[in-house]
């Protein structure tokens, strides 16, 4: 069975094919790039979904090695995100669907996160928690079979990712903001600030950053301009060992409530070598698995979007052509 | 927005929620309100309140990377924030013309970006950081 997946629901052009389960293509066009390139590569100089997507569907098709005909279902994220930029991603889909003659599915964003870490690691075996770090969201998931998942953490305030930027405009670092406190970080003390670890009253399994937001701000407050440069490779170790000992803390803790083994990390913080240092001592000293799928597959992509698909496709099921975008589809209670 | 709103300084971010709890009883469809303040002052923690208030039980987070984020509460809230999206021309492309013209409550943080798209009735809403603790949030 081939899929093709389509994912538009925020700053990502993005379309996959898989076949069988197997990855055959993936092609991601993303908004930083083109904030980077400005418009000088032509191929890339629009910003918009809806002007990129059908050429960004072609690619993927062609780098498949297979033609539109080939394909046996259409998979597109139909929530949560930007109804502007769901609709695009959307209507392409069903457009296509129909054309084709092929059945269509609607899946949450969220679900192909999830499944993403399938791609790259097909031996997975339920149950495994999902880590999921990026700009956008925080959350710990418990995936138990295809369709039967819990939220055991989530943010009440700013995601991970977004501390990390904040942070960094706030050190006067350039955006984004992760990779440049990680580079600033390196050789710097984790240790000489004593930033926050919040514990929060109401779920011990939640995360909470935006106190932490705060306390870089007041520590540099305190200082001149001087001695935060002098003092920026020691604040940004200390903020980056903040954020991880938090993000590791709640992990843990869902681990022990559900003595789950296999963990899969998304999003874009899995980027963060520190992150995946921390993680894995942790995960040793504990007798866990922990996986990190390649980068492509941790951020915004359709190749989950088309993994999640092929699995409901596999169980019979297909969407309606009536199925709207829903901007804040959630995934379970 | 009905009137007699009072603004105040508050010194926890419980406060803070306390306050936009209080602001949401004079809220009305169709209100749009911008937050102005730097970075750690609160703006999130006191739209978190405003949505207590329309008795919204599930998590209120930043829409930073998210752009915009949906409630449906009491009123639909569109909480929108452009820190991170500075062309305003990918706004527009998100329809974002279309929220303004909606009955819903829209909560508009980092505005500034895209004050030309706003119509002029809004409310707008300042929150100062006065200490570590400490924030003034007053109708400008």
């Amino acid at each position: 069975m081939i899929v093709l997946g389509i994912e538009t629901s925020c700053d990502e052009t993005s379309a996959a094919v898989i076949e069988d389960g197997l990855l055959k293509s993936n092609v991601v066009l993303s908004q930083e790039i083109h904030r980077e390139y400005g418009g000088v590569v032509p191929e890339i100089a629009s910003r918009e979904h809806e002007v990129q997507l059908t050429s960004i569907i072609e690619m993927a098709i062609e780098r498949a090695s297979i033609s539109k005909l080939d394909l046996d279902a259409i998979a597109v994220t139909y929530g949560a995100g930007l109804m502007g930029a769901l609709l695009v991603g959307l209507n392409l889909a069903k457009g296509l669907a129909i054309g084709l003659d092929i059945p269509f599915l609607g899946v949450n964003h969220m679900e192909g996160h999830l499944f993403a870490n399938m791609i790259d690691n097909p031996q997975m075996e339920y149950p495994f928690l999902c880590m999921l770090v990026s700009g956008g969201h925080t959350q710990i998931w418990s995936v138990d079979s295809f369709g039967e998942y819990t939220l055991f953490s989530n943010t009440v305030d700013d995601a991970a990712g977004e501390a990390f930027d904040k942070g960094a405009r706030i050190l006067g670092l350039k955006y984004p903001g992760g990779p440049e406190i990680q580079r600033e970080a390196m050789g710097g003390n984790p240790d000489k600030y004593n930033f926050p670890r919040p514990r929060l009253k109401r779920s011990e399994y939640d995360f909470s950053f935006s106190g932490l937001k705060t306390a870089i701000l007041y520590t540099c407050k305190k200082m001149t301009d001087d001695e935060i440069l002098q003092n920026r490779s020691d604040i940004a170790a200390s903020y980056q060992e903040a954020i991880i000992d938090t993000l590791l803390k709640k992990l843990k803790k869902v681990h022990q409530k559900t003595n789950i083994q296999k963990i899969s990390v998304a999003g874009g913080v899995a980027a963060n070598s520190r992150f995946r240092e921390k993680a894995s001592d942790l995960s040793e000293k504990l007798g866990l698995q922990i996986h990190f799928p390649k980068m492509e597959l941790c951020t915004d992509n359709a190749a989950m979007i088309a993994m999640a698909g092929y699995e409901r496709l596999k169980s019979g099921e297909q969407s309606s052509l009536d199925l709207p975008a829903i901007p804040n589809l959630s995934l379970a209670g | 927005m009905k009137s007699g709103w009072k603004g105040g300084v508050t010194s926890s971010a419980e406060e803070t929620i306390n306050l936009g709890k209080s602001l949401s009883k004079f809220i009305e469809a169709g209100d749009i309100i911008t937050l102005e303040g730097d970075l750690a002052a609160g703006k999130t923690t006191f739209v978190k309140g405003i949505l207590d208030g329309f008795n919204f039980d599930r998590q209120v987070t930043s829409p930073t990377f998210t752009l915009i984020n949906e409630y449906e509460a009491q009123l639909r809230v569109i909480h929108m924030d452009c820190y991170r999206e500075n062309d305003l021309q990918r706004w527009i492309n998100l329809g974002i013309q279309d929220y303004f013209f909606s009955d819903d409550v829209k909560i508009i943080e980092w505005p500034e970006i895209i004050s030309a798209l706003i119509p002029k009735d809004h409310i707008s809403i300042t929150l100062k950081s006065v200490s570590e603790f400490e924030r003034k949030i007053y109708i400008k």
